[in-house]
């Protein structure tokens, strides 16, 4: 039972932090280097899930991907495939909410990347994609790496609006935080004992990871 | 044959400067914000000119009236930049090899006879936070010239050098003059430099030329 808690919340978070790495990444390079009509409206939309409760995000996610909302109805009629109370709704909740971390630790990244290095590079006659790959992304990447790390966590972590979109159903969307919720609900406190110090241990072994990383490369 | 004739509207000023040379080192000298490095930064492209044109050995890199701007990585231009921009995060050798690479160069023997031709083949794993600043030029040198350039851009190459080393590095940078045949464009303000280490001296102030 436990077992099945920390697989569903590992698969979430994963997924979550999966996209949110691909779409913070291309979302901060794209702002950061190009200026284009609307920017600062849809800047404002990627953040606006870090400080709306999440609950609210939930419900709004539900309009969108529930039968009723136009691309829940497009994929329901189309392939009969209702996301609404799955591990998939689980992870594009997880995803929601921390993508604004992910994208706000890669943006800063970005920024602080010398553009010196970057027209050296160019100097090099190396084209733009060469510049990303070989140049701004290695520079950048202690801040993408700590937006990998807090993005995963608060994606595994999520609560209100993964209850909102998956529910909490045993073997299926049931993930750590929603069983601690309801194992304490229900009074059984082992396993919610048992799941707290598990994610404790994770969350902290993580973080002390990524200080030690960033350490070192600093000391390099 | 390299050609400039370009003209930018700056903060303070407007840069309005043409100039002519050809397998030669050019100096251009002038007082802190006198606009010599903005120079620099159209003729390779990081900066595009209000109006002119710019011409290396025959191709047409910029051309307001002809609405031509090549890329930078397209210029065929080696540019060491004053504080040397050496990627931190690759070792020496990767520094000269980013060059070779980005131009599809062939011939890898090449960066290991730029290593020995500037003596720095026993800093090849080293990364530039782990080299002094003598060497770092040496390596700005070697990475600038690994794309075969047609023309070398030098923005105040000695300027992060204490005196001891700076006279070391003239002496370098005489001897390099001999044995690469290419045209240079080589920015400070010191008048001794500028003696010491070009056959021509270009004096600017306010972003015009004050010899002309």
């Amino acid at each position: 039972m436990i077992i099945d808690h920390i697989q569903i919340s590992l698969k979430v978070a994963l997924t979550a932090t999966i996209f949110t790495l691909i779409a913070g990444v291309f979302l901060a390079r794209l702002f950061t280097k190009y200026d284009f009509k609307g920017k600062d409206l849809l800047e404002v939309l990627i953040i606006l899930p870090m400080v709306i409760p999440p609950s609210i995000t939930g419900y709004g996610l539900l309009i969108l991907i529930g039968r009723r909302g136009l691309p829940g109805k497009i994929l329901y009629d189309a392939f009969g495939i209702s996301i609404v109370f799955t591990w998939v709704a689980a992870a594009i909740a997880a995803a929601v909410v921390s993508l604004p971390l992910m994208y706000q630790s890669c943006k800063s990244a970005f920024l602080n990347v010398n553009h010196k290095y970057e027209n050296a590079a160019r100097t090099l006659g190396a084209d733009e994609k060469r510049v990303f790959w070989k140049v701004t992304l290695p520079l950048a990447l202690p801040g993408v790496v700590s937006g990998i790390v807090l993005s995963f966590s608060r994606a595994l972590g999520e609560f209100g609006a993964t209850l909102m979109v998956a529910g909490n159903i045993p073997g299926k969307t049931g993930t750590i935080p929603l069983a601690i919720y309801y194992a304490v609900e229900s009074g059984d406190t082992r396993t919610a004992n048992i799941l707290m110090i598990i994610v404790l241990f994770f969350s902290f072994s993580m973080i002390y990871s990524l200080n030690m990383w960033l350490k070192n490369k600093q000391n390099a | 044959m390299i050609c400039v004739d370009i003209q930018k509207k700056l903060k303070y000023y407007n840069l309005d400067i043409s100039f002519r040379l050809d397998n030669e080192v050019l100096v251009i000298q002038g007082p802190s914000g006198s606009g010599k490095t903005t120079v620099l930064d159209c003729i390779c492209g990081i900066k595009k000119p209000d109006s002119g044109s710019i011409t290396i050995n025959d191709n047409m890199v910029f051309s307001s009236d002809e609405k031509i701007d090549t890329p930078i990585c397209s210029r065929n231009i080696g540019y060491v930049f004053q504080d040397y921009a050496l990627f931190p995060h690759m070792t020496v050798k990767n520094n000269i090899l980013f060059g070779i690479r980005s131009k599809g160069i062939k011939d890898m023997d090449y960066c290991e006879k730029l290593m020995n031709t500037f003596k720095i083949k026993h800093l090849e794993n080293r990364h530039p936070s782990q080299i002094s600043g003598g060497e770092k030029q040496r390596v700005a040198l070697a990475r600038a010239l690994s794309v075969k350039p047609e023309l070398l851009l030098l923005d105040e190459p000695f300027s992060a050098l204490d005196s001891d080393t700076r006279q070391n590095m003239y002496n370098e940078f005489l001897d390099f003059k001999k044995t690469w045949d290419i045209s240079m464009i080589l920015i400070t303000h010191h008048d001794e430099e500028a003696e010491l280490l070009g056959d021509r001296i270009i004096k600017i102030k306010d972003g015009a030329r004050l010899d002309v």
